[in-house]
């Protein structure tokens, strides 16, 4: 939702006030057309989370378990291992996330500009959006690990003696393997919708700028940045939200301990003690309600350094 | 105070094949308004843009005070240029819009403000600081854009179409702040319009284009005086073109031999023009250059009426409509029908070559 409005904050406000019978019956065009769509959202959405609370507080009726408490939440909160996992999934996400967002800009920055083969260069930069990010795990394993690619062209090239020298990039402390496979998905899919908004934006407002003085800085940082800042939060919120909350890529590239928080959750879910089920969705509900509250903060703090 | 020469100013658009502006060489006084007048599409903006650094020229040069500007990089140009949209920063308020070229020269808070009020006072905006553009009408809008553009003292202010998106009310309006700014500032302006009207009552010069090409270049009388081909005369409002030949001061054509003192042209094929408010109708004792027609339709414009004449031509020539501007009350006098007498007075008659 957040998304298809903001990328169009920098057009002008054009719409007129309709009459209030008319406005209602766009909106109830509206909730039709939208219908089917919204209503499996919604029971998707809602029903999932609903679920995963009654879970998280001890409603297991599949083991005769019906009484609620708030037992799995307080384990959780006494454990270690949950909060190096916090700390883990947040520096993952940020990490990557601000590294992807930096990277997508600079690409948009140099994709908009006319330049010989620039098509070619969108269309390649485009390449990876369809890729799963398991096959891009997959491709960091190869490349990055101590028994990768990489490695062995060190030893090979005689920059090390042997592969395991090569420095650790993947299964290591600070989640390298995990923050380059996230930044390599997500520079594409943030630079995408940024240089769609940069178009949108045109030249025309750095031109004004520039003849009023403004350097090439300070075009970027006055004129465009504000203004195609609604589409480079849009973007990255939705990259901050996934990579927060999805397991593949730290599963397959992560140490084992600590693990990022939605490890930690699937490790719980798929424990074959049931009792570790309420503690596995608590961290799902947590995962939730933490990227809700760090997108507020997130939203706020942006639109003020935007202005 | 800065004179801008612009020689053989050239530019080629890549991918195309005509020039959007093509060798146009013009010297614009300092301290004057110069327009760029022309149809929609006749490189206008292709010229302002070149003087303000934001389009590369494909070939000529560009001279402040004969100096050659065409390696100083827009920031540094000291020209500052309004936009047909005006283009104002949405995401900055009305002061925090006009304040922007002072903010960028790293200029102290303070003094951006107090300059930033002395501006908005001059283009009579009090008090509208903490709007946003999109809480603005439209000629509050283009006004804000001046007093940006002004604050900084620009050698030269380029103003492209500042009056076309505004209503008739409006335009007079901000007509008159140009007007009244300009004299004020005594700064070097080039203004963008097609249209003729509003070129003629706000500008010093006039530089006519057609096709990126220059085609008259003088002060707004020579149009309607002095026009040098009939699309000159056409544009601004020329409507009676009739051919002739011309043998010293006496030209033969369809309505007779008429006398002119126009001697621009040499002796061969010329076409007439006179403007409709300049031929006579009605009584008249004059002998010569006279016509006799018939009024094929009139309109009342409140302050003056309007005629078609047709006249006879003689010598096998196809018959000639003049047009004909006269005084409101002469509407009752020649009622559709009537045969009118027409006098072309000499001194009015100008002549402009035959277009073959
Ligand atoms: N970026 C561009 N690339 C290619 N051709 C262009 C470009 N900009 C303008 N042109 C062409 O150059 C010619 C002149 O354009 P320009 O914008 O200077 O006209 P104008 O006189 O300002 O017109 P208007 O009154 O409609 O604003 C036009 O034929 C236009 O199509
Ligand atoms: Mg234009």
């Amino acid at each position: 939702m957040l998304f298809g409005q903001d990328i169009q904050v920098a057009k002008l406000p054009a719409n007129k006030p309709k009459p209030q019978s008319h406005r209602w019956r766009e909106r109830f065009q509206l909730i039709l057309m939208l219908g089917p769509a919204l209503s499996v959202i919604i029971f998707l959405f809602l029903g999932g989370l609903g679920l995963a609370v009654m879970q998280s507080l001890g409603y297991l009726p599949f083991i005769g378990q019906t009484e609620l408490s708030l037992d799995a939440y307080r384990s959780l909160l006494s454990r270690g291992e949950f909060y190096r996992s916090l700390l883990l999934s947040l520096w993952i996400s940020f990490v990557s996330t601000g590294g992807a967002t930096v990277l997508a800009v600079g690409a948009a920055l140099v994709l908009r500009q006319p330049f010989r083969g620039r098509r070619w260069a969108t269309f390649v930069f485009q390449l990876n959006l369809p890729i799963p990010h398991l096959v891009g795990a997959v491709g960091i394993l190869f490349l990055f690990s101590q028994s990768g690619f990489l490695a062995r062209l060190a030893y090979l090239g005689q920059l090390i003696d042997n592969p395991g020298d090569f420095p650790a990039l993947v299964f290591d402390r600070y989640a390298i393997g995990i923050i380059l496979e996230y930044v390599w998905k997500s520079t594409c899919f943030i630079g995408i919708i940024v240089l769609a908004v940069m178009q949108s934006v045109g030249e025309d407002y750095e031109q004004a700028a520039q003849t009023l003085g403004a350097n090439r800085w300070q075009r970027f940082r006055y004129v465009l940045l504000p203004l195609i800042m609604p589409g480079i939060l849009s973007a990255s919120i939705l990259v901050f939200a996934f990579t927060f909350g999805a397991f593949e890529v730290p599963l397959l590239l992560g140490q084992r301990y600590p693990s990022a928080l939605p490890v930690l959750a699937y490790r719980y879910y798929t424990d074959v003690d049931l009792n570790f089920r309420p503690e596995a969705m608590a961290v799902s509900v947590v995962i939730s309600v933490l990227v809700t509250v760090l997108i507020g903060v997130y939203v706020r703090l942006s639109r003020r350094l935007g202005d | 105070m800065t004179q801008v020469d612009l020689q053989k100013l050239t530019k080629i658009y890549p991918g195309s094949d005509s020039p959007a502006v093509h060798a146009l060489s013009l010297t614009m006084p300092s301290g004057r308004i110069t327009a760029l007048l022309g149809p929609s599409g006749c490189g206008k903006t292709t010229a302002l843009k070149m003087i303000a650094g934001l389009i590369t020229p494909s070939e000529g040069n560009i001279l402040f005070d004969g100096d050659s500007i065409v390696g100083v990089p827009t920031e540094k140009r000291e020209v500052v240029m309004a936009f047909q949209n005006h283009l104002l920063f949405p995401h900055m308020s009305v002061s925090q819009n006009v304040g922007f070229g002072l903010k960028m020269r790293g200029l102290d808070r303070h003094t951006i403000q107090r300059r930033v009020s002395e501006m908005l006072d001059l283009v009579r905006l009090p008090g509208l600081d903490d709007r946003r553009p999109h809480q603005l009408s439209g000629g509050q809008q283009q006004r804000v854009a001046l007093a940006r553009a002004l604050i900084v003292e620009p050698r030269v202010l380029l103003l492209d179409e500042p009056l076309s998106n505004l209503d008739a009310h409006l335009r007079g309006e901000m007509r008159e702040l140009i007007h009244d700014v300009q004299q004020q500032f005594k700064l070097t302006t080039i203004f963008v319009t097609h249209d003729q009207e509003e070129a003629v009552v706000l500008a010093d010069q006039i530089a006519l284009l057609f096709e990126g090409q220059l085609h008259q270049y003088g002060p707004p009388q020579a149009f309607y005086e002095r026009p040098l081909n009939e699309r000159v005369a056409r544009f601004f409002g020329g409507i009676n073109f009739i051919p002739g030949y011309k043998r010293g001061s006496v030209i033969e054509t369809g309505l007779g031999q008429l006398q002119c003192y126009s001697a621009a042209l040499s002796d061969g094929a010329v076409v007439v023009t006179i403007r409709p408010e300049n031929v006579a109708i009605g009584r008249n004792g004059s002998e010569i250059n006279v016509a006799h027609g018939r009024v094929e339709s009139s309109t009342y414009l409140g302050t003056h009426a309007r005629f078609k004449v047709s006249v006879q031509a003689g010598n096998g020539h196809p018959p000639l409509v003049l047009e004909v501007v006269a005084d409101a009350s002469s509407i009752h006098l020649y009622p559709v029908g009537q045969t009118v007498k027409l006098y072309l007075p000499p001194e009015k008659i100008w002549l402009v070559p035959a277009e073959d």
